[in-house]
């Protein structure tokens, strides 16, 4: 691999900054992951290494500062452009704050202490303390040219290398006592290699006169050597103040207007690795994401055509013809798997670097930590590994600093001395999910309430209103920490942030869940995202969609009399019965709109598919087969349609929709309660209506009764061994809820209405305001529409008559009179 | 040299289009579409352009002109973006057309309200009027 890159320019090891423009002559190439460290490099013919994985951390962090500083500068460039542009300044903080963060780990105290000047000045532009002006921005450019310079000082040479940058810093702090940097002063500097920065005492010699001695000498020596000559050669450091002076003005404009800048010095860094790899082949070679994100589009392509070709080739006689589409077939099936592999890589890959990141980031802030692991085999996407990599670091770093106590304090609450991160990663429903547990102090909900009134987040009116779980949920809003002093390691309120909007550029979610002196876990779902999944083709109306298998349980076909599993209408909204259960349903050509091309009632297709939080049913037109899709995203203008995954080209080239079934499952929960809402008002007493949606149950005692739907929140059954005592009363966790469990018959005074030993208990659950009350009853028999000019009146509290129900007479239960006498209220007691 | 523009030009209900050539990346006949249930009006669906999914949207609808009588005549006109490429529908594709920039007018009067957002200029040709589409405009929806 190393060994093309000597087709490059004559110089054999520039120094990377000055590659620059060198580095656009090179012939066009993808390189692979650029930054290599030569001592890596060196032990690399020893040591296993991973597709695409930087075994060294230097190397890795100098490889991730870089292209923050990457971002930061196109953001320094856009903002010059368009001062006014929102969310820049937020970007280009996040950049300079993870370098800040992780330079700390590696000795690069220089780079650190930089950094947190120029994220001073930063974080005063963001909270619109102070106005960029081109002053200002051409340090900040300047400082960005230091940075840049100490990190490649530091790759080469496997050490931050000594620097002066007292006099930076201290303009930085100026600029933002100022408010505005030393104009004239920074406008100088900036404007040419000539201009000598004043406020610093430099013995160096002039800039002009340096660069000639960085790129000549490497070229007869030892290309290693000559590196190392030139990044850490006593040519160079003398002068660090001189050479942003020199980079920074010049470098601006060229790189503004194309963001390629960025990979041709991606270019010069791989180059400049590449000498040395050639010295020593490794076993494996390090491949661009990009190139086998084209490959794996290659091979879904390729799966397309290969289907299409079978299709012809099932209607040939021709055998040579038939043979030849075999052999493709087989060779199509192999590769395909083989592309997939190269993506898929055990989440572990990425929790080796964290062990390190735990003993460095508990020892700068003086706590004892250990960290645990399980589930570091299970495998995601690459991309999806890699962009998880940022989020589970700003995690750790904040549950060891924030999170965990000091020893005297966990000894003081009676906790061990040592605190216990703990990773776990399980892969459940075609999703992966990564809980970060820590065994710290908790957060705080009222601490977090108190900083978001202060910094204006919440109102002091709207506080009281505000859920435990959304006061937890305020820690991901950009700007908030809770920490009390800010310090090179987190507490300026970008951490969460950033970790919120990485995930949900994955499709991924993120919650935290917290208990004031136990802990707090963090946990993270997220898409598997592979590209070729195997998929349900469906129709609907006139098109062809696909859901996923990895949500499908089951395909029902329901015909009427069909008593295991029958489709139920209740007023607006139907319901699924599904071998005793009772599951929302929802019918797609409803939710899309789109006229349904069923032909007769009676017979439908249900596909029943689980979400994380339960199974709906949804109903289609007709069912095909189960093929293996290419998922391609849809066009930016469609992503406001939730209800669509993305596309992908079926066999015969036509295109069908994927249907996001965890939205269609939201639309199902929403449409089960929305449709209640429709009907709730009470039609007991309306003249006109005569029909009313009961559900009957039978009471242990054997009598039937019928309950009005209007009330009815949802039915369930519930394991018995769910349920539990507190508060005095029986319980069972339902919904993020506790929910009471109440005896339908007792209440009643029938006698206990349900048997005790039976495993599970069919509850109708019901609102009461907030709260979700479950009535036991010994098993609910059937949704029914009352007739209710047959129902005879009742003057007896609790029931409003009786009627025949299924040759039986049924009781009508009144149960807000029921609530009501419980000292319960349901929503609407005003007609009471 | 300095001053000339060529434009790819086509019709919409009678109307002379035009879009700068270089942002034409081909012309197709009419494409087989999957509709897109639920989307905006003027998305008349997606197609097949050789592997790639593509977002097609009909002119006629996007500039609030009457629609047409028949669709299996359109042509689409496939735009580059930077989203990757855009299907335009529109009835007929004509020339290409090089005209003076300098010679640019003003957006008619008679141009609609919700179709002058979407046009960026015109030109005076010795038979009839030459509307710029804004492509942007166009195919953001």
């Amino acid at each position: 691999m190393g060994s093309r890159f000597h087709h490059g320019p004559p110089t054999p090891a520039p120094r990377r900054g000055r590659l620059l423009c060198a580095a656009s002559s090179l012939p066009e190439r993808p390189i692979a992951t650029p930054v290599k460290r030569r001592s890596s490099l060196k032990r690399s013919h020893h040591h296993v290494d991973c597709l695409a994985v930087i075994d060294d951390p230097i190397a890795e962090f100098v490889t991730e500062c870089l292209e923050n500083l990457d971002r930061f500068e196109q953001g320094m460039l856009t903002l010059e452009r368009e001062p006014g542009a929102r969310g820049v300044l937020d970007d280009m903080f996040r950049a300079i704050h993870t370098i800040k963060g992780s330079s700390g780990f590696f000795d690069f105290n220089a780079v650190a202490r930089v950094s947190h000047a120029g994220e001073n000045l930063l974080s005063a532009m963001r909270e619109g303390r102070m106005i960029p002006t081109p002053q200002s921005v051409s340090l900040l450019l300047e400082m960005s040219d230091v940075l840049r310079r100490l990190l490649n000082g530091g790759l080469a040479a496997g050490r931050e290398p000594q620097s002066d940058d007292a006099g930076l810093i201290e303009r930085l702090k100026v600029a933002l006592r100022d408010g505005t940097s030393r104009g004239s002063t920074a406008a100088e500097e900036g404007s040419g290699p000539a201009g000598a920065p004043p406020v610093v005492a430099t013995p160096a010699p002039a800039t002009a006169e340096l660069e000639p001695t960085v790129v000549e000498p490497s070229a007869g020596d030892d290309p290693e050597e000559s590196t190392v000559a030139a990044a850490d050669g006593p040519a160079v450091e003398p002068a660090p103040r001189d050479e942003p002076a020199a980079e920074a003005a010049p470098a601006a404009p060229t790189r503004a207007p194309e963001p390629a800048g960025a990979g041709e010095r991606r270019g010069a860094v791989a180059e400049a690795g590449g000498e040395t790899s050639s010295k020593t082949p490794g076993a494996t070679l390090r491949v661009d994401v990009e190139v086998v994100d084209r490959l794996m589009d290659l091979a879904g392509e390729i799966v397309l055509a290969r289907n299409q070709i079978l299709r012809l080739a099932a209607s040939t006689a021709d055998s040579a013809y038939l043979a030849a589409a075999q052999r493709l077939n087989v060779i199509t099936s192999e590769l395909q798997e083989r592309v997939m592999k190269t993506r898929m890589q055990p989440i572990g890959t990425v929790w080796s670097k964290f062990p390190r990141l735990v003993r460095d980031v508990s020892r700068m802030c003086g706590k004892d930590v250990r960290l645990e692991f399980s589930g570091g085999e299970t495998e995601l996407d690459k991309s999806v590994v890699e962009s998880i990599k940022d989020p589970l670091t700003h995690i750790i770093r904040n549950s060891i600093d924030h999170g965990i106590e000091r020893p005297e304090a966990r000894v003081a609450a009676g906790k061990p001395a040592q605190g216990v991160v703990m990773m776990r990663a399980y892969a459940e429903g075609g999703q992966v999910i990564i809980e970060i547990s820590d065994d710290g102090g908790g957060i705080d909900p009222d601490k977090v309430l108190r900083r978001a009134i202060e910094r204006g987040l919440v109102s002091a009116e709207e506080a009281p209103r505000i859920s435990q779980r959304e006061i937890l949920g305020m820690v991901f809003r950009p700007g908030f920490s809770t920490a009390e002093t800010v310090s090179q390691v987190s507490g300026r309120g970008v951490g969460m942030d950033v970790v919120k909007t990485n995930l949900q550029k994955l499709g991924g979610i993120v919650d935290v869940d917290s208990t004031v002196g136990a802990g707090t876990t963090v946990r993270l779902t997220i898409p598997l995202t592979l590209a070729i999944v195997p998929a349900l083709i469906v129709t609907c109306g006139h098109s062809r969609y696909a859901i996923p298998q990895s949500s499908l349980v089951e395909l029902v076909n329901t015909r009427s009399g069909d008593n295991e599993h029958r489709i139920e209408r209740i007023h607006e909204s139907i319901v699924f019965r599904l071998r005793g259960d009772i599951i929302p349903i929802i019918d797609l050509s409803r939710e899309l709109q789109v006229e349904s091309a069923r032909a007769a009632r009676g017979s439908m297709n249900v596909a029943v598919l689980e979400v994380a939080n339960g199974r709906f049913g949804l109903i289609l037109d007709d069912i095909s087969d189960t093929v293996e899709i290419v998922v391609k995203p849809l066009a930016a203008q469609l992503h406001s349609i939730a209800i669509f995954a993305g596309a992908t080209i079926l066999g015969d080239g036509s295109i069908a929709l994927i249907l996001d079934i965890p939205e269609l499952a939201r639309r199902a929960a929403l449409r089960d309660a929305g449709d209640r809402g429709d009907v709730a008002k009470p039609n007991l007493t309306r003249g006109g209506e005569q029909r009313m949606a009961a559900v009957v149950a039978r009471m242990s005692s054997g009598m039937q009764t019928a309950i009005p739907m209007d009330q009815i929140t949802r039915l369930e059954r519930i394991p018995r061994s769910r349920m539990e005592w507190g508060d005095g009363r029986r319980v069972v966790q339902y919904r993020g809820n506790l929910m009471w469990c109440l005896d339908l018959g007792e209440q009643l005074g029938l006698g206990m209405g349900t048997d005790e030993e039976r495993e599970f208990a069919d509850m109708i659950v019901i609102e009461a305001g907030e709260q979700p009350i479950g009535l036991m009853v010994e098993q609910v028999l059937d949704v029914v529409d009352l007739d209710l000019s047959t129902m005879t009146p009742s003057a007896r509290p609790g029931y409003l008559g009786a009627a025949v129900v299924f040759g039986r007479v049924t009781d009508v239960v009144n149960l807000r009179m029921v609530l009501m006498s419980l000292g319960l209220y349901p929503e609407v007691a005003d007609a009471a | 040299m300095l001053h000339e523009q060529k434009y790819c030009t086509f019709r919409l209900a009678g109307q002379l289009f035009g879009l700068p050539v270089e942002g034409v990346q081909e012309i197709l006949r009419a494409q087989p579409l999957t509709p897109v249930p639920l989307a905006a009006e003027s998305v008349r669906g997606l197609m097949n352009l050789r592997g790639l999914i593509v977002l097609a949207i009909d002119l006629r609808r996007r500039l609030a002109l009457p629609s047409r009588d028949r669709e299996d005549t359109c042509k689409n006109v496939v735009v580059r973006t930077d989203r990757g490429p855009v299907s335009l529908q529109v009835d007929e594709v004509g020339d290409v057309i090089t005209v003076d920039t300098r010679t640019r007018d003003e957006i008619p009067q008679y141009v609609s309200e919700q179709a002058r957002s979407k046009i960026s200029g015109a030109y005076k040709l010795p038979q009839e009027l030459l509307l710029v589409l804004n492509s942007e405009a166009a195919w953001t929806i």
